[in-house]
């Protein structure tokens, strides 16, 4: 086990190499610059900011000093908002985003297996049809319009709860967002979980238990519930990351500061540190996180041994 | 399901009885799936209201009195009506905060998001599948090589490629989504290429070798039918994926151009007003979500149709 998670470690390095160097040559690829305004500078200003921030030297030579600043844990300063690092704008967007997906994916494991494991228990029953039609809604429903909706209801007919904002994370103001990131999880973990379980009670090893005399509920948890997991968690691994990192349109919506605005801002303002290290926090955090489903695949499913 | 499967077996112990139908005529398995999704009232339904949904985004500018860009005055400046949906008028959805008739807007929005799913979904399912499998069909470097491409590219976080295609491509929506399009095919390459993989060492690849078929007719004749049913199933589950991934770009204000719409520009707009004039919202919300059931019926119907547990 030990050396197949330092396999897999030694395996991300190279990936990463590749992916850093892949988005830094697209964003130098793109055209226009961050220091340019629609006043125009002087030659001579521009030619100092750019030695300021390294642009005149060889694209190679910028990327290898990017490189060798990364592996200290400097993402470099940020070209667009002046006396900023990096790390200044990134660390507290992370943990706005981290927080809200935590929750999130909290809430939708727990009550997505349920509805799944419900629906799949009383398959084809009232039961069944109604939770799968929520179940419906949820993926229909896109986050962009599940969070007005929220608010319209929830802040401005209501006025149970604020529409915007994050406040240092007090519950009142997580609500509204966690409620819009996690319908759409419920919604698929629901669903994949009912068609794995429906799958697992037709298989052979749970007749033979049936056929031992087992009671039902000691099937459901003890025989049933491990197989069951398997395709949840591979859904679950690459969603992780996207959930941890957050959503734009959360952002963008409810104000709450997270990654995902930083990323959107730092490409359209050319903020070549920023977008380059939300991609590369992203690129790690997705790489680490499909090396642990493997590693908890390995762990739940009897027929995968390292 | 056993039941179903007696009834198979009297019928056909009845035509074997019956000397003058003693030759069983063989069922494909494409015939037998369309027989499945046509059962499947869920699905038929969806798909006559997609067929709906496309004629309207068609031709449903015939019925519209204004164009989708024309300000119509009147409907402005109403303070009582404030642009509310009304025959009389001809503005059978209302207006917008502009006073543009939402009727042939939505029209537009129908005609952009509808094209930008199916055309990006298109290009993302044949760069896909003859990616997978070509790398599961010719295995060993090449396959693990290919493999690690993806693996790159899916830890790329996406916002990024679609923030540089349009940085790169300006406005033009179509284009974007040829190009996003383009991006998005790394789960349609590793779901065919696990299927390839399993087709390659069946008995009809290897007699297909035997006679001395080349490895491209292989490839194209027969893996390429083969994974097609699990391709046609992932493609009604995309289109939807991709109409509201453009919303969502619109819905940010970096999608379609004014005065070109789109649904999810539509909603946005819709959403700023929404305390005022409900309608600019629930209009184009409607569409879009009646479309995206519907492509998820029709996605389910087919995946029951033809998977092969089913039979």
């Amino acid at each position: 086990m030990l050396s197949f998670i330092i396999k897999r470690a030694l395996e991300a390095i190279p990936t990463m190499l590749v992916l850093t160097f892949v988005s830094f040559m697209l964003m130098y690829l793109a055209p226009g610059s961050p220091f340019l305004t629609e006043k125009g500078m002087p030659p001579e200003v521009l030619a100092n900011i750019n030695a300021k921030y390294n642009l005149d030297k060889p694209l190679l030579e910028q990327y290898i000093i990017y490189l060798g600043n990364l592996l200290q844990g400097d993402f470099g300063p940020s070209f667009r908002y002046l006396d900023f690092s990096i790390n200044d704008l990134l660390w507290p967007g992370l943990v706005v985003s981290a927080t809200i997906g935590m929750w999130a994916l909290l809430f939708a494991v727990i009550s997505g297996i349920a509805m799944g494991m419900m629906a799949a228990l009383n398959r084809n029953k009232t039961t069944d049809y109604s939770i799968m039609t929520i179940a419906m809604l949820g993926i229909v429903l896109p986050t962009f319009v599940m969070a007005p909706l929220l608010v319209l209801l929830f802040s401005i007919k209501l006025r149970w709860l604020p529409a915007g904002g994050w406040n240092d994370g007090a519950a009142q103001y997580l609500v509204l967002p966690v409620i819009a990131v996690t319908t759409h999880l419920v919604a698929q973990i629901a669903r994949i979980t009912r068609g794995s379980l429906i799958e697992v009670l037709n298989s052979n090893f749970i007749r033979t238990a049936q056929a031992k005399g087992l009671p039902f509920r000691y099937i459901i948890f003890k025989h049933a519930f491990k197989p069951m997991m398997l395709p949840v968690v591979s859904y679950l691994g690459p969603v992780f990351v996207g959930v941890l990192t957050g959503s734009v349109v959360i952002d963008v919506y409810f104000g709450t500061g997270g990654i995902g605005q930083h990323f959107v801002n730092g490409a359209i303002n050319r903020d070549y540190s920023m977008v380059m290290g939300v991609t590369v926090l992203l690129g790690v955090m997705y790489i680490f996180f499909n090396a642990v489903t493997d590693i908890v695949y390995a762990f739940i499913d009897p027929k995968i041994r390292y | 399901m056993l039941f179903k499967s007696r009834q198979a077996v009297s019928q056909l112990a009845a035509a074997l009885a019956d000397n003058d139908n003693a030759v069983l005529e063989g069922r494909s398995l494409w015939q037998d799936a369309r027989r499945r999704f046509f059962h499947n009232k869920a699905a038929v339904v969806s798909l006559f209201i997609i067929g709906l949904i496309i004629l309207f985004a068609l031709g449903g500018s015939q019925f519209a009195q204004y164009s989708y860009e024309e300000i119509d005055w009147l409907a402005l400046s109403d303070p009582v009506s404030l642009g509310r949906p009304s025959i009389e008028t001809g503005h059978y959805f209302g207006t917008d905060k502009l006073g543009r008739d939402l009727y042939a807007r939505t029209v537009q929005g129908s005609q952009i998001s509808l094209l930008v799913g199916i055309l990006s979904s298109l290009v993302a399912i044949l760069i896909g599948t003859l990616y997978g499998a070509a790398s599961g069909f010719i295995g060993g470097r090449v396959d693990s090589f290919m493999m690690r491409i993806v693996e790159i590219l899916s830890a790329m976080p996406f916002m990024f490629f679609v923030i540089m295609l349009m940085v790169m491509f300006g406005r033009q929506i179509i284009l974007i989504f040829v190009a996003i399009g383009a991006v998005s095919w790394l789960d349609m390459a590793r779901i065919v290429r696990g299927q390839t993989l399993s087709l390659k060492n069946k008995e009809f690849i290897e007699a297909a070798n035997a006679c001395g078929v080349s490895q491209w007719r292989i490839l194209v004749r027969h893996i390429v039918p083969n994974v097609l049913g699990i391709v046609l199933v992932y493609a009604s589950l995309m289109i939807p994926g991709m109409i509201v991934f453009e919303s969502f770009i619109s819905f940010l204000g970096l999608g379609v151009q004014e005065p070109q719409t789109s649904w999810g520009a539509l909603i946005n707009e819709g959403v700023a007003t929404m305390e005022i004039a409900l309608w600019q919202l629930l209009f184009p919300l409607t569409f879009l979500v009646v479309t995206l059931f519907c492509f998820n019926f029709v996605g389910d119907g087919l995946r029951d149709a033809l998977d092969p547990k089913e039979r």
